[in-house]
């Protein structure tokens, strides 16, 4: 589910046709050392594309809980979200109380430049392992 | 408005981020909100625990590495409370603690095996408690509504008949239902040699009450197998599926053998269940009725006072014990009147919550395990004093360390908060220590194998489980507060000024009058426990060198029964006779008869008897009395002295008049100035019931246990009251059992091939197991015991040594003085004594009430045996002695000039 503002940017990162050379990666500063994004990482990722403006902790848990059909625990998210902040893939902002019970102010998350480009890393990384594999008949 | 559930939240509190803890709860709370809503109640808080669980580790993961990332300070130093949540504390002190104890590894090991040894000991003796009680028996769903039902005759529990259960069973309203079983050994065969394994006769409903599932296949179907609609099936234990069928599915259908008869497999019981009894071992289920030798039969189970099955129900919801047992008891009293005009009086039932125990043996062995865990209990108290001891101590050694920290701006809170989780991280690897050494115990204790009847198995399953573990955290966790909190705040309340001045050196009086209040407490508990352990062992000694009245050294014995091979009486008659016979001649064997019990085997009787011309007591319709059937040559096998008359013998068989042996106790109580051969006594009302002649008279012996009144007891031929188990006792020449004992199982086996025969074993082993609670608790407490006197020489010696160390200086100028080193030394001596003595005389006072509690478990022993308690005084003040004398003496043999340069 992508809000309306954010699919146009959601698509566009997922399906960038940009082509991809080793070199760069290991040039690119902005990729964390350890290199790849982990699954969950990942995941995560995908969920604050996907949700644009909206992205705050409940959202994404539920955003990923709802793809991957497993539960997904909102201290993993938080461990996650912090870590992805720590390698500088993404941004926070707090917002206002909200005007509901309880009142509380929401932090909202966005990808950096660098968590975008991680990102886009690392589907393109997938796709290409994934190439000329045809899971489906393997494994039925 | 609905809350959060509280705990929960607090959890998340402790490990998450402090900066991230706003949002995320908030977070949460809105999930929470929206599926309390959706869902209700039960299914929100049981999400939001799922989603606290789910968050634990990441979160602490997460918390961990920035911490270490960020690199903290490693002295506590003064409290930073901005920003810093309990959590950060936390770690921070326990990383400090970690390196602390790591510096001082002397200190470290010392402590954590002397704590290892207290947290094992408990540790071990609570998995016996958890595996006999709190398990409880696997397979059994919702154990909360089963009840054991038995009948009550005058206090004493009694089994019930047949046809009383099937009354009550239909006529109740209170029981949602019933079952009945009994547990009888079977010889299984079919191929390969017969074993003897436990059968359990059960009413069809017997797993449908308890509400297990069935491995495979199914269970009798409750309804079609009740007495006298039995099928010719049978449900064998998952054991037996696993040992004897390798657990293979085509099990179904096939036969076994039991007793001689085939019977068809239906199905496999779950694994870990044998009965609902915890740790018995059964084999196989069958139908009670089937018409199987050596079981139940038609004829004993029509009869409505025979006393032969016990019950398990499951109460309706909402019943409690008090009205069914009312409404139980109303129904089975008009069952027995109905059915035989109400011969026996009033019919009382009993009804009692079920535990994997029966309630039968429920008191006896929960005295038993109070005693053990007492005895563990105090061992880790001693280990406890000596450690806190140690970590007092230390504390001493960190004054200056700790007045710097103070005057620093340190607040005494987070000081103490400090050398708490020193403790706590001492306290807790000894408990994960103390764990493994109690798996090693435990395996111990289950080495302990008593030599049971055939047949019957017992297995407790004593492996760690959550309750264990958790059992050996809180020990620790307690424990741990309990004994370094007094230390901890001694050590923050130092006067800044003198100890920043270095007190010891002006020479003032250290206080030790913590200290002394442990040593005196670790010296009562030291007491107690010898004592306890003392009595244990004197119980021991004096059973074995008790006369028995027998003598079972180089007696062989080896027990048959044979309605497993499906003789009758007259077959049985037959093979006994046979195999006496044959057992003779074997070489080696220099006597051998047989006899239905073993001495102290259970007792069984007739009931009561009377003699022509003498009263029975006021009340009672005899006089109470026991028996054996024996064959001829009994009392030459056994040793038993025959005072008058004669042994049986050949001649005396079933049409003849009945005779009997009596022993000389009742010889003396009817005819105390006859001569009682010829003389006759009836079991029941003179010349109504049997009639047996007196034939001879033997020697008193015991018969039902090690400790009794002698009872009226008399032997008979079992020629002609015959029993189908009979056990063959063999007197050996020395250095023949192995060939004896291989040539009877081949007597045996010419005899009847199909018949099981356990190994012969040495009569004297088979009586081992009487004194099994004495033996496991005297092994226990002794070696606690042991233990306990360890640790209290060491804590003694530690306190005393910790005072003459600090009063250096003072001995120094009072020998400089010219103090003569004797008075020292006694000084020393008799300082160091008031506190342990003390002690003593306190843990002596509370051992005399103590040891009452044991009177039931040390048969023959005095609670305050002179002897137990004059060598344990003598034993432990001579330790106490000892200790302040080689401190003392150390002491004094200073240099007064070193002393004081040294202070």
């Amino acid at each position: 589910m992508c809000a309306p503002d954010a699919a146009k940017k959601c698509t566009a990162l997922l399906s960038s046709p940009k082509p991809f050379h080793i070199p760069s990666v290991v040039n690119n500063m902005a990729i964390p050392k350890s290199g790849f994004l982990a699954e969950f990482e990942l995941y995560v990722m995908l969920s604050i594309a996907r949700l644009g403006s909206e992205a705050y902790g409940a959202a994404i848990r539920r955003e990923i809980e709802g793809r991957t059909n497993r539960p997904v625990s909102i201290g993993a998210v938080y461990a996650t979200l912090g870590r992805l902040g720590d390698k500088n893939l993404l941004t926070s902002h707090t917002s206002d109380p909200l005007p509901v019970r309880g009142g509380r102010s929401r932090r909202f998350y966005n990808l950096t430049p660098e968590g975008e480009h991680a990102l886009r890393h690392s589907a393109a990384m997938l796709n290409r392992m994934m190439d000329g594999l045809d899971l489906q008949a393997k494994t039925g | 408005m609905e809350q959060v559930p509280i705990l929960f939240r607090l959890i998340l509190r402790l490990v998450t981020d402090p900066r991230d803890l706003p949002y995320l709860l908030s977070d949460l709370e809105e999930d929470y909100f929206a599926k309390l809503e959706a869902d209700g109640r039960h299914t929100a808080r049981k999400w939001y625990r799922r989603q606290v669980a789910g968050s634990i580790l990441p979160c602490l993961s997460r918390r961990l590495k920035s911490w270490r990332k960020s690199g903290h300070v490693t002295n506590p130093g003064p409290p930073k409370h901005n920003g810093m949540s309990i959590m950060d504390g936390l770690l921070q002190d326990l990383r400090f603690a970690a390196r602390t104890l790591i510096k001082q590894p002397g200190f470290t090991i010392v402590a954590i095996i002397t704590l290892a040894l207290g947290i094992g000991a408990n540790t071990a003796i609570f998995s016996l408690v958890n595996g006999v009680f709190l398990k409880g028996v696997a397979g059994i769903d919702d154990p909360t509504g089963l009840v054991e039902i038995t009948r009550d005759v005058g206090g004493r529990v009694f089994d019930m008949s047949y046809p009383i259960i099937s009354d009550v069973r239909e006529g109740n309203e209170v029981l949602e239902d019933m079952a009945a079983f009994t547990p009888i050994p079977v010889a299984i065969g079919g191929e390969g040699e017969p074993t003897v394994k436990m059968s359990l006769s059960v009413t069809g409903n017997y797993f449908s009450v308890l509400r297990l599932r069935p491995a495979l296949g199914r269970f009798f179907a409750p309804d079609e197998s009740f007495f006298p609609n039995v099928p010719s099936a049978s449900v064998i234990s998952h054991r037996m599926w696993e040992e004897r069928f390798n657990s293979s599915p085509d099990v179904l259908g096939k036969t076994i053998v039991v007793n001689g008869y085939p019977t068809a497999v239906i199905g496999v019981a779950p694994p870990g269940f044998g009965a609902h009894v915890v740790g018995l071992q059964v084999g196989v289920y069958l139908p009670i009725g089937i018409p199987i030798p050596g079981l139940r039969s038609a004829e004993e189970l029509q009869g409505p006072e025979n006393g032969i099955l016990e019950v398990v129900g499951r109460l309706r919801p909402g019943v409690s014990v008090t009205p069914a047992r009312a409404a139980l008891t109303a129904l089975a009293d008009g069952a027995l009147n109905a059915r035989t005009g109400s011969a026996f009086g009033t019919y009382v039932m009993r009804v009692e919550k079920w535990g994997p125990v029966p309630s039968a043996a429920r008191t006896a062995i929960t005295v038993f395990f109070a005693v053990l865990m007492t005895v563990v209990a105090l061992v880790l108290s001693m280990a406890c004093v000596n450690v806190a001891n140690m970590i007092l101590s230390r504390t001493a050694e960190r004054r200056a360390e700790i007045a710097v920290r103070l005057a620093m701006g340190a607040s005494r809170r987070r000081l103490v908060r400090q050398l708490l989780t020193e403790s706590l991280l001492l306290f807790t690897v000894a408990g994960a220590a103390g764990v493994l050494l109690s798996v090693w115990a435990s395996n111990l204790l289950l080495a302990f194998e008593p030599p049971l009847p055939a047949g019957i198995d017992v297995e407790l399953d004593l492996g760690l489980d959550w309750r264990v573990l958790l059992f050996s955290l809180t020990v620790s966790v307690v424990t741990a507060v309990a004994f370094s909190l007094a230390p901890a705040l001694r050590a923050t309340r130092s006067d800044l000024v003198s100890t920043l001045k270095d007190e010891s050196r002006s020479g003032g009086p250290v206080k030790t009058r913590l200290r002394s209040v442990m040593v005196g407490s670790q010296m009562a508990a030291t007491v107690t426990l010898l004592i306890v352990a003392g009595l244990f062992l004197r119980t021991l000694s004096s059973l074995e060198s008790l006369d028995t009245g027998w003598d079972g050294d180089n007696v062989g014995v080896v027990t048959i029964d044979a309605e497993l091979s499906g003789m009758d009486r007259e077959r049985g008659r037959e093979f006994f006779r046979e195999l006496a016979t044959r057992a003779k001649q074997i070489t080696g064997v220099e006597a051998a008869s047989l006899a239905a019990k073993l001495p102290l085997g259970g007792r069984s009787s007739f009931g009561n008897i009377n003699v022509e011309g003498v009263e029975a007591p006021q009340g009672q319709n005899g006089f109470r009395a026991f028996l054996n059937r024996v064959t001829p040559g009994y009392f030459r096998t056994l040793n038993i002295r025959l005072l008058q008359g004669r042994d049986v013998s050949d001649d005396d068989t079933g049409g003849k008049q009945p005779v009997a042996v009596i022993n000389r106790a009742m010889a003396q109580r009817f005819w105390p100035d006859a001569d009682p051969i010829g003389k006759h006594f009836y079991t029941g009302q003179v010349s109504q019931g049997r009639d047996f002649e007196v034939i001879g008279v033997v020697e008193n012996a015991k018969y039902g246990r090690l400790v009794e009144e002698i009872p009226n007891f008399y032997y008979v031929s079992a020629d002609q009251w015959y029993p189908s188990a009979m056990s063959l006792h063999m007197r050996i020449a020395p250095g023949a059992e192995r060939a004896v004992a291989a040539q009877i199982r081949q007597v045996v086996r010419q005899l009847d091939a199909n018949l099981p025969v356990q190994p012969m074993q040495p009569m004297n082993d088979l009586l081992q197991v009487f004194f099994l609670p004495q033996r496991v608790a005297a092994w226990v407490a002794g070696v606690m015991g042991f233990v306990g006197l360890l640790l209290g020489a060491v804590g003694v010696y530690g306190v005393t040594a910790f005072a003459v160390g600090q009063r250096r200086r003072e001995i120094g100028v009072r020998i400089a003085l010219g103090a003569d080193t004797s008075n020292v030394l006694s000084l020393m001596v008799r300082r160091g004594l008031v506190a342990p003595m003390i002690g003593m005389v306190a843990g002596l006072a509370v051992t005399v009430i103590a040891t009452r509690l044991l009177t039931s478990l040390i048969p023959g022993v005095s609670p305050l045996d002179p002897l137990t308690f004059g060598s344990v005084i003598a034993i432990l003040a001579a330790v106490a002695v000892l200790a302040t004398l080689l401190p003392a003496r150390k002491a004094v043999r200073l240099d007064p000039v070193e002393a004081l340069r040294a202070g």
